[in-house]
């Protein structure tokens, strides 16, 4: 067909990458029956194109480094592929997944479970804030596949409840992420318990440059899939901005938005816990229903949140970058920041909580007149557009 | 004009800002100690509420607190003019509204490397002080004497910033290795598990414990200025590449003081059906795969995962 070869030829000039195999159809990629059975149960048809690339080289056991853009199934990429490489006869963990927070952590579990299931795939999720022994008794008693927080993770290994040493595959997911200072003393540790010959495996929609740099640590003549920088927006996202002028104005034009905001799920995003809170408190104040989670909530309060977010009893979440990445809940089409994210990777991330794959997605930026210079810096880096708001944006969600 | 007609005035504005406004006091460049005292105060600085005749109304009136009620912080000696970059100094008493552009602009005559204005994390309003790196020593030299100059109506502190300190609590960096992976094949664990290594404690905790800086991490916090800031992408065009220009016109500083309501328009009744996007010639990250609902295969895992666990207990 003309038409996908055309297509083909602009991917090619648009993705870097040193493999060129890309298999167009889950048929094709020679996966265990129950495995096939598991995608398409789960509501797969077709792979999209970073899974028609990505899958096969890890299957082969490569190092690969896959990025792309928010939305577009890196999850189930790895998912996909741990399930084909491990063996379930055997009740011994061979895949570990990191994440950088719980969330992600437990929804990358589920993902796994789902795709599995027909396989009879055992994976457990570690992490913080849950109990220890109950943790260990899990571990212990023998999961293909753990994915967890890397403070637990670490812990478990050391006290010997988990067993590195069937380990086959360490999948880094918000590779960036998990490898920039916060992290990168952990994800070290960990891999000094991991065997030598672990296949080594990171995603993530950003991979910045000092990134791609820390990895020629462990990685091991990586397949890299990349994709440039001014591909990374997603047309089905609609970026706009609001010129609130003053701080002092977020709240009433966010009152004014209310409605708006509330047609579809919404996430907004505050960068500090504090600020979460007292935007919370002055919605409340002035009766508007919202929901907000950051990390210095309990274990069990967060998962009630995400829990009532998730299923749309809750509908507009308002939360700091703890959910910026990752986290994947289909009726969000509406993501305001409130603040301008602290870096632009975040920006990426967090307006890709809406337009989950395909879907349409509209983000709304809060603009002071400090903040100009950082959003048009966003738009030049990413070569994207942020327009201003349409009085119809009603229309757009 | 008497106070109670000044505060209902509309036309004079905030209160704060015909302060900022006013002519103020020369720089108390003879009285170091006012200095140190005076430097990080916000609006109750001693410069502000200074004996100006030309006042009509007075604050002072109303006995704002003066530098007198303040504890002392014994003097310091000043700061010695480096001999080695960095030659920065520290810049003080500024506007609020005054930002890098404005100190570019006010110390132009000298060579400078870097231009930073702190600005308060929540609000993101610049505290009214901040550094300038020079390039050499004769800059750093030449821009103290602007001391007690005026910008934006305030006269500006210029000292010599201390140094850089001394980071002696540093631990050495252990990714900075070549490799991160083992050389050595894995010792087999004992039931105990190994060694834990750097004090890992055994008891329950609800939160990772600061120790290693292992609990999980909200991003956003001041950790995430710091790496990934739009500043220290060293390969990309960054935030203090621009840190000159000037700034597009987005109301700025004539802006009206009464915030515009937006006139949204109601959803149309066929509202989110007009949004199919003109398609461009743009890749298309999904290739030939469309949105799924996977809501329902999750929803049947959980459901499967509760009757299980409550098959064990």
């Amino acid at each position: 067909m003309s038409n996908n070869e055309e297509l083909k030829e602009v991917l090619d000039t648009e993705i870097e990458s040193n493999w060129e195999e890309v298999v167009d159809n889950f048929d094709n990629m020679n996966l265990k029956t129950e495995l096939l059975r598991g995608i398409y149960a789960y509501g797969f048809e077709r792979p999209s194109t970073i899974q028609q690339r990505a899958i096969m080289p890890v299957i082969k056991g490569h190092d690969v480094i896959a990025q792309a853009q928010s939305g577009t199934g890196k999850t189930a990429t790895f998912s996909i592929s741990i399930l084909q490489r491990i063996d379930v006869t055997l009740k011994a963990t061979q895949a570990l997944i990191l994440a950088p927070t719980r969330e992600l952590a437990l929804q990358i579990q589920k993902v796994v479970l789902a795709l599995g299931d027909f396989m009879g795939a055992e994976c457990h999720a570690c992490v913080g804030g849950t109990n220890v022994r109950e943790d260990m008794e899990k571990l212990r008693s023998g999961c293909h596949v753990v994915v967890g927080t890397p403070g637990r993770v670490y812990d478990m290994i050391n006290r010997g409840a988990f067993k590195t040493d069937h380990m086959k595959m360490f999948v880094l997911d918000e590779a960036d992420e998990m490898l920039s200072r916060g992290f990168r003393e952990q994800i070290y540790d960990v891999f000094q318990l991991l065997p030598t010959e672990t296949q080594v495996v990171l995603l993530s929609a950003t991979m910045p440059p000092d990134v791609l740099e820390v990895t020629t640590k462990f990685m091991r003549e990586p397949v890299r899939i990349l994709v440039k920088r001014d591909e990374l927006t997603l047309e089905g996202i609609k970026q706009f901005y609001v010129a609130v002028e003053k701080e002092e104005w977020k709240l009433d034009t966010l009152s004014d938005l209310y409605e708006t905001v509330t047609i579809t799920q919404a996430v907004i995003f505050c960068n500090t816990r504090r600020k979460v809170d007292w935007l919370t408190d002055k919605l409340h104040a002035r009766e508007f229903t919202v929901s907000a989670m950051h990390g210095d909530m309990s274990q069990e309060q967060r998962e009630v949140i995400m829990k009532e977010f998730r299923s749309g009893s809750s509908r507009v979440l308002i939360t700091t970058d703890l959910l910026a990445r990752g986290i994947d809940v289909q009726q969000v089409s509406l993501v305001i920041n409130y603040d301008l994210p602290a870096n632009r990777e975040n920006y990426l991330h967090r307006i890709g909580r809406g337009g989950r794959f395909g879907r349409k997605g509209v983000a709304i930026n809060f603009v002071t007149s400090e903040d100009v210079r950082m959003l048009r810096d966003i738009e030049s880096f990413y070569n994207t557009q942020i327009e201003e708001m349409p009085m119809n944006v009603a229309d757009l969600i | 004009m008497s106070l109670g007609e000044f505060l209902v005035d509309d036309n004079s504005g905030s209160w704060a800002d015909e302060m900022a406004d006013l002519p103020t006091a020369p720089a108390a460049s003879s009285a170091p100690r006012e200095e140190r005292s005076g430097g990080f105060s916000r609006g109750y600085g001693g410069d502000r509420y200074g004996d100006n005749e030309s006042r009509e109304d007075s604050f002072s009136r109303g006995g704002p607190r003066r530098d007198d009620d303040r504890p002392r912080y014994a003097s310091r000696p000043p700061a010695e003019l480096p001999t080695e970059p960095p030659f920065t100094a520290h810049i003080a008493n500024l506007s609020f509204d005054a930002v890098e552009e404005d100190l570019a602009d006010f110390f132009k005559d000298m060579k400078i490397a870097n231009i930073r204005v702190l600005r308060d994390r929540e609000t993101d309003r610049p505290k009214g002080f901040g550094y300038i790196e020079f390039e050499d020593l004769e800059s750093l030299k030449q821009a103290l004497t602007l001391t007690g100059e005026p910008l934006h109506q305030r006269p500006v502190r210029v000292n010599i910033a201390d140094p850089p300190k001394e980071r002696t609590d540093r631990v050495p960096d252990r990714t900075e290795t070549s490799s991160w992976r083992r050389t050595t094949p894995l010792e087999p664990t004992s039931p105990e598990g190994r060694e834990p290594r750097r004090g890992y404690g055994f008891g329950d905790r609800d939160r990772e414990g600061p120790r290693g800086g292992f609990r999980d991490r909200e991003q956003g916090r001041g950790g995430d200025r710091e790496r990934g800031g739009y500043q220290d992408r060293p390969r990309d065009n960054n935030w203090s590449g621009g840190a000159f220009q000037k700034r597009g016109n987005f109301g700025g500083r004539d802006a009206p003081s009464e915030r515009p309501r937006l006139n949204l328009q109601p959803r149309s009744s066929t509202g989110g059906a007009q949004s199919e996007a003109p398609k461009s010639n743009r890749s298309n990250p999904f290739g030939g795969a469309k949105p799924i609902d996977s809501d329902e295969a999750l929803k049947k895992v959980d459901e499967r995962r509760k009757v299980k666990d409550q098959g064990e207990e």
